[in-house]
């Protein structure tokens, strides 16, 4: 792979970490004025911050750079307990993590640099933390956005106070840049090669001597380890800060030094020398050779250095030592097992995170899943084999593999599940902002944030989550007087709740606000031509209309309406997921809308059925009970089960499948969404594990077909969609309903 | 590892790298100690990193404690590039391939 393929892979996993980085200081900020001990959450905050700007300095990403510099001085001293948590501290920080969320943005896009748009904003969002940050504003707020400023670490250039009244950017000179990497660099992916490779990018390397001396013994060394260090003289022009940038990443585990000559005073050259303890003669001639710094001016210091010593006045020398020591790693370094010891905590927490996921290509995961649903079904058919040949050796071994079987493919299918409580808790900000938008009190309330659900579903379930809840903030929740008025507390409620049922997930959106007026809904509904007037519609029915396309009962648009996106527009998209939605309202108290989903539907345990020669497949967890067709039901739609009225379904006429009609019938109870029907079949054939092959986009348009399976014997066997069996019988019911409420 | 084409020498195939770094320094080790002299061809080395520097160079200290020749042959891109890059031209000198006798003076440097 060449370098530039590599910096790309490496963009690109940056872009997704930096994302992933920006959800967890979202969560953690939001957190933030809750939590009763928030050091923890600062802290995480801070860390995310830290990692960002590290890694965008890889990348000479300068404007992030320098944002995240201010963002991260901020969170710095609310980490060490100078400012405290406040809300409007939040408030500023919170548009200052979407800023960063738009520059990845466009990172990603290919704008490596900043727009003036994005400079503008920066300096604006910056301004806003210009209060929080020390008495003395740091000259990177004010110079952010107009060219390069100070982005090291803040310690960094209080260790060299003049290079902070530098005006404009330094000449070309030549740098000396000293860096011993962690002896765990290589094993981490960081070659010191590439980043020596990549200083080409920023100047002209003009020497590098590869110190060797520090490779152990044969039977000591470990060749995973980094023992080689690296003395380089680079001639450049670009900032230190943008080249310690380049080194962010690494210079926590190992020692980066970068001596300019304009702003390093002899004694940091001194403090390099002498951190190589015994091959300091070797650092020394290297220095000398390549003109770095002069015998004279070598001597001068270190003589300096000893009267100071003499003097008992070692105190400002040992400050400068800590200061640059805290900058660029340990300044002593014995040997390399000694940095392994004590390997910083940073480090740790990223192994942790390595450890405790990984990612996946979705098509591979895809192709898992594929695979384990052939080795379903071709257990299945030896299975049926073994049953047929009265081997019972054979099918009690059978029946071991394919327990494991089933195990791998729940395990396989579980690698899709995540919990949707991720989902829920982006929601936090999304009320937090739109309530203030609003001027209202909303609180959010999230349960059954556990429950898991295919990525796929939650990846397409935010877009009509979000309309929910901005329409059940806006439209739902009453304004604080009105609240007043109906005896509720000032502060609305919004619940997030989610749970499993009988197959699906159920995700419910309510709000305790005033709740569907169901009479100017069917005023409105018979305004627009939707219902004929007269039609007597159950509340739940009236309810429903919310959802036809061009439908609002509000009194006035709000801008949060007025995005043209409406509840039709929900609807659809839960359709297309192949869910459902209703809507539960109690005028006056509250309102709550309910999504039911298909858990995931790779592969079913269904109910083999026959009719004529056609095998069809009903998913078993519709299914309630099987009965035999009562002999006098032949000409009725409907069927006495235990004194209830069970309307069936012929499966025979449904699909117009000829032949001679058996002498017994069976009827397939399901259920769906609380409605019983029955599908009358020929045959019962028995519980079968089936996996869902799509059916092509010409039979896409098939009502009550989901889908089409390969039997073990090869055959194929289609899929009945319940949900849509039940739904179409209803529709023809309620058709039936208007037309003769119509007639009277 | 590469298939070792007779005593002395050590044909590299493919990485040279942290991934591959242990087996190979295990391989360079065992031989070097094993035969009077190690010719190590580079010529199939398709990638080179840090790692794999760091082992030539043990190669080549192990080699003169012992007082043992060792030559690295097979002047191939990727090995010149990663030299250059790291100005180990001249500490790590390496050879074209070829049956040339293995001149004691230069070996044990």
């Amino acid at each position: 792979m060449s370098f530039e393929d590599e910096m790309r892979d490496a963009l690109a996993t940056f872009l997704v970490e930096g994302r992933e980085l920006l959800e967890d200081m979202e969560r953690a900020l939001l957190g933030l004025e809750i939590e009763e001990d928030p050091t923890e959450t600062v802290n995480a905050v801070f860390r995310a911050a830290h990692t960002m700007k590290g890694s965008s300095g890889l990348f000479g990403l300068d404007h992030m750079v320098r944002f995240t510099h201010v963002v991260e001085s901020v969170l710095d001293r609310l980490r060490t307990g100078e400012i405290g948590v406040t809300s409007d501290l939040i408030g500023a920080l919170l548009p200052c993590r979407d800023h960063l969320g738009v520059l990845m943005d466009s990172i990603a896009d290919g704008r490596l640099e900043e727009t003036p748009e994005q400079a503008e904003r920066a300096t604006g969002l910056l301004a806003t933390l210009n209060p929080y940050l020390q008495g003395n504003p740091e000259p990177a707020v004010t110079a952010a956005g107009s060219g390069p400023a100070r982005t090291g670490s803040d310690r960094a250039s209080d260790a060299r106070p003049a290079s902070g009244d530098r005006a404009g950017p330094p000449g070309r000179r030549n740098l000396h840049l000293s860096l011993r990497f962690g002896p765990e660099c290589l094993r981490d992916g960081m070659d010191p090669l590439s980043f020596i490779r990549y200083l080409s990018t920023l100047g002209e390397v003009v020497d590098v001597t590869t110190v060797t001396e520090l490779i152990p013994d044969a039977a000591q060394m470990d060749p995973e380890c980094c023992y080689l260090a690296f003395e380089v003289t680079l001639s450049s022009e670009a900032p230190i800060a943008a080249i310690e940038g380049v080194f962010e990443f690494v210079r926590e585990d190992g020692a980066i030094r970068i001596l300019d000559p304009d702003s390093s005073s002899m004694d940091d050259y001194v403090d390099l020398i002498e951190s190589f303890g015994e091959l300091s003669g070797r650092i020394e001639e290297i220095l000398l050779r390549t003109g770095a710094i002069q015998v004279d001016a070598l001597e001068s210091a270190r003589d300096a250095r000893q009267g100071r010593a003499a003097a008992g006045a070692g105190a400002s020398a040992t400050t400068a030592v800590g200061a640059v020591g805290r900058q660029a790693g340990p300044p002593q370094l014995e040997s390399p097992t000694a940095a392994a010891a004590g390997e910083p905590r940073a480090a740790a927490e990223t192994k942790v995170r390595e450890a405790r996921s990984i990612r996946i290509d979705a098509p591979r995961l895809d192709r898992l899943i594929d695979v384990v649903g052939e080795l379903v079904i071709a257990g299945a058919s030896a299975g049926l084999m073994a049953a047929h040949n009265r081997d019972e050796a054979l099918t009690v071994a059978l029946g071991e593999l394919m327990r494991l079987v089933e195990e791998v493919r729940d395990s396989a299918l579980q690698l899709r599940m995540v919990p949707i409580g991720s989902t829920f808790s982006r929601f936090q900000r999304v009320v937090r902002d739109v309530s203030a938008d609003l001027g209202k009190d909303v609180v959010l309330v999230i349960s059954g944030g556990d429950t898991e659900v295919d990525k796929a579903l939650v990846e397409q379930i935010g877009d009509p989550l979000m309309h929910l809840v901005r329409n059940s903030m806006d439209h739902g929740i009453e304004s604080a007087p009105l609240r007043a008025e109906r005896g509720k507390s000032a502060r609305g409620t919004l619940r997030l709740n989610a749970f499993h049922d009988s197959g699906s997930i159920v995700i419910e959106v309510s709000d305790d606000g005033g709740g569907i007026d169901s009479e100017r809904v069917l005023a409105k509904a018979i305004e627009r031509g939707l219902v004929e007037p007269g039609a007597s519609l159950s509340e739940q029915e009236v309810n429903g209309l919310v959802f036809e396309p061009g439908f609002s009962t509000a009194d006035a648009v709000s801008d949060l309406s007025g995005r043209g996106v409406g509840m039709d527009v929900v609807k659809r998209n839960v359709t297309a997921l192949r869910g459902t939605i209703d809507v539960e309202s109690r005028f006056g108290e509250g309102c709550t809308m309910r999504i039911r989903l298909p858990l995931t539907l790779a592969i079913i345990d269904g109910f083999l059925v026959a009719v004529g020669g056609a095998a069809f497949v009903v998913p078993l967890d519709r299914v309630i009970e099987c009965v035999e067709l009562p002999a006098d039901s032949h000409l009725r739609g409907c069927m006495d089960l235990r004194g209830e009225v069970l309307p069936f379904i012929r499966l025979r006429s449904l699909f117009a499948i000829t032949g001679e009609r058996p002498r017994r019938e069976n009827v397939v109870v399901v259920e769906y969404a609380g409605m019983k029907i029955g599908l009358v079949v020929d045959t019962l054939m028995g519980e079968f594990q089936t996996v869902i092959k799509p059916l092509g986009v010409l039979f896409g348009h098939v009502n009550g077909i989901g889908g089409s399976t390969i039997l073990g014997n090869g055959d194929v066997a289609l899929i009945i969609d319940v949900p849509m069996l039940v739904r179409h019988h209803g529709d023809r019911n309620a058709a039936n309903q208007l037309v003769t409420t119509t007639k009277e | 590892v590469s298939a070792s084409t007779g005593p002395g020498v050590l044909e590299i195939i493919g990485e040279l790298t942290v991934q591959t770094a242990g087996e190979r320094k295990a391989a360079v080790m065992s031989l070097l100690e094993a035969s009077d002299g190690l010719d190590i061809v580079l010529d199939g080395v398709t990638e080179l990193d840090t790692a794999g520097l760091q082992l030539l160079l043990l190669a080549q200290r192990e080699a003169a404690q012992l007082g043992r020749p060792l030559r690295l042959l097979g002047a191939n891109p990727v090995v010149t590039d990663i030299l250059a890059i790291a100005q180990l031209s001249a500490v790590l000198g390496v050879h074209a391939s070829g049956p040339a006798p293995i001149a004691p003076e230069e070996a044990t440097r």
